[in-house]
């Protein structure tokens, strides 16, 4: 029987110093399979590590390798590698959010690019995220209109939306309310329980900590290379 | 040595930048004519490049084209028939409406208004790190950014230019009855235009609407795409997409001219 292609791998992935203006990385390695979450650390006075970068094929490692369902990025034709893209669902760090479309349009637009599905099946899943997290539904409003902390609420939505095989998680805490992170818990989970796989960068240490991811394994980021702490679950 | 090398360093910069338009054009037409790359959100950018380049615009053309009718019609049928060569009035308002004035006003309009928004669009997105966003989510730039928009506005430039001939003659013949200028019945207006165009002619003139069109499109997506990160980019590129397309405009309808009818 074959094995389970992880869903994303790191192999001693670094980043030269000089050659970029994120901190350097040094054999970064992990392996997310189905199932398996990973939960990164950074360090607060530090620029932000470009895993989720790296992780989708966006950057290039100076050393080692990245793959994502067993293939580099590399690997297949731009087409083929937009596809593989668009299995993957991220928080980002900076800005997520295209200013000439409205917030729905924003929502809904990776998902009627990539796929057949109807729109009223993916509005009626938005929608629904959207409640879940404590919002009145999707806004058809310009971004830039929004508040933060509504904004980071629909960035979530965004990300788990058509039940992605990956989820990349750039502090999805910062700028939301606290009394939701349960839901992006939830969300987490279930996406680990389907054989997904999630990616989540924080500079919260209690969320680190336990909170937040509740299985998987967790690092810290210190001085270029990731430091496995304990497993959970 | 240095006027030279300067001169060298200047037609270096523009062949490349031939280069990379041509790269453009070619990308996107080859990328049209496969389904894979229209899903349903690309068509939709289509219709609204459409609609924001070829209709909205439709007022301020029509406004144009009843203005230079009312000059080249009405001026060309009065010395036409004060001349008693009024058979000469079918070759000359295809000679000037249909051959020249009339893509060559369209192409000036659709620049003005559509070659500064497109450019000045995506130079904003590149600056605010949203083609990032879109390259994260899988949607590649040039399908989805580029591809809707050369092709929007080279449909726009030719449905305008239609219209614009038609709307010219017709409102040259109708002003120059109101004066009394005309003496011809409008069938007859019609047929010796009718008569005067030649296969050149339409040859020439989907020519000057759709290349113009192409590399207008298609000039403005790179000036706006190629910003590096500061918002003082953004107008230099809308500045760059408009100056260059009016460049070429006249550069390439008179090289269509010269090969159409020597």
């Amino acid at each position: 029987m074959d094995p389970i292609p992880s869903i994303l791998q790191f192999e001693r992935v670094g980043l030269a110093a000089g050659t970029h203006h994120f901190p350097d990385l040094d054999e970064v390695t992990f392996d997310a399979g189905p199932g398996a979450g990973v939960m990164v650390l950074q360090e607060a006075d530090a620029e932000a590590v470009p895993l989720a970068d790296l992780a989708e094929g966006l950057l290039n490692p100076d050393r080692g390798t990245v793959r994502f369902r067993g293939q580099t990025w590399s690997e297949g034709s731009g087409f083929d590698q937009n596809a593989r893209r668009g299995r993957i669902g991220r928080v980002f760090e900076k800005n997520g959010w295209i200013s000439n479309l409205n917030v729905r349009e924003n929502l809904l637009l990776a998902q009627r690019h990539h796929g057949r599905r109807p729109d009223a099946d993916i509005r009626a899943e938005a929608e629904d995220r959207a409640r879940q997290v404590g919002l009145d539904g999707v806004p058809e409003t310009r971004p830039d209109v929004v508040r933060k902390g509504v904004l980071r609420r629909l960035e979530w939505v965004r990300a788990f939306m058509g039940e992605p095989d990956l989820v990349l998680l750039e502090r999805p805490e910062r700028d939301a309310p606290a009394e939701f992170l349960g839901v992006l818990g939830e969300w987490v989970s279930a996406t680990l329980d389907r054989g997904g796989a999630v990616l989540w960068t924080t500079l919260d240490e209690r969320l680190w900590g336990g909170e937040g991811l509740r299985r998987g394994r967790r690092y810290r980021f210190k001085d270029g290379r990731l430091e496995e702490a304990s497993d959970h679950g | 040595m240095n006027i030279l090398a300067g001169i060298g360093d200047r037609a270096l910069r523009q062949w490349r930048l031939v280069r990379q338009v041509s790269a453009i054009i070619s990308g996107v037409l080859f990328l049209a004519f496969q389904a894979r790359f229209w899903p349903r959100t690309v068509r939709e950018l289509l219709v609204r490049q459409i609609l924001f380049t070829g209709v909205e615009a439709l007022g301020l053309v029509t406004l144009i084209a009843v203005l230079a009718g009312i000059s080249v019609v009405t001026q060309t049928q009065f010395w036409l028939v004060k001349f008693g060569n009024s058979g000469m009035l079918g070759p000359l308002l295809v000679a000037v409406l249909i051959r020249e004035v009339g893509p060559l006003l369209v192409n000036f309009v659709v620049i003005g208004r559509s070659g500064t928004a497109v450019s000045t669009e995506l130079a904003n997105m590149k600056v605010h790190g949203e083609t990032d966003v879109l390259d994260a989510q899988g949607i590649d730039s040039t399908v989805y950014l580029a591809m809707p928009r050369v092709l929007g506005i080279t449909v726009s430039v030719f449905c305008l230019a239609v219209i614009f001939v038609v709307v010219s003659c017709a409102s040259g013949y109708a002003f120059g009855f109101l004066l009394g200028v005309t003496r011809g019945d409008p069938l007859y207006f019609m047929d010796s235009i009718a008569a005067a165009v030649s296969p050149r002619d339409i040859a020439n003139f989907i020519a000057k609407t759709l290349w113009p069109g192409l590399i207008t499109g298609a000039l403005c997506c790179y000036e706006g795409l190629s910003v590096r990160g500061s918002l003082t980019e953004v107008p230099q590129a809308a500045t760059r997409g408009v100056v260059r397309s009016l460049a070429a405009l006249l550069i390439v309808s008179a090289i269509i001219s010269v090969l159409t009818y020597l």
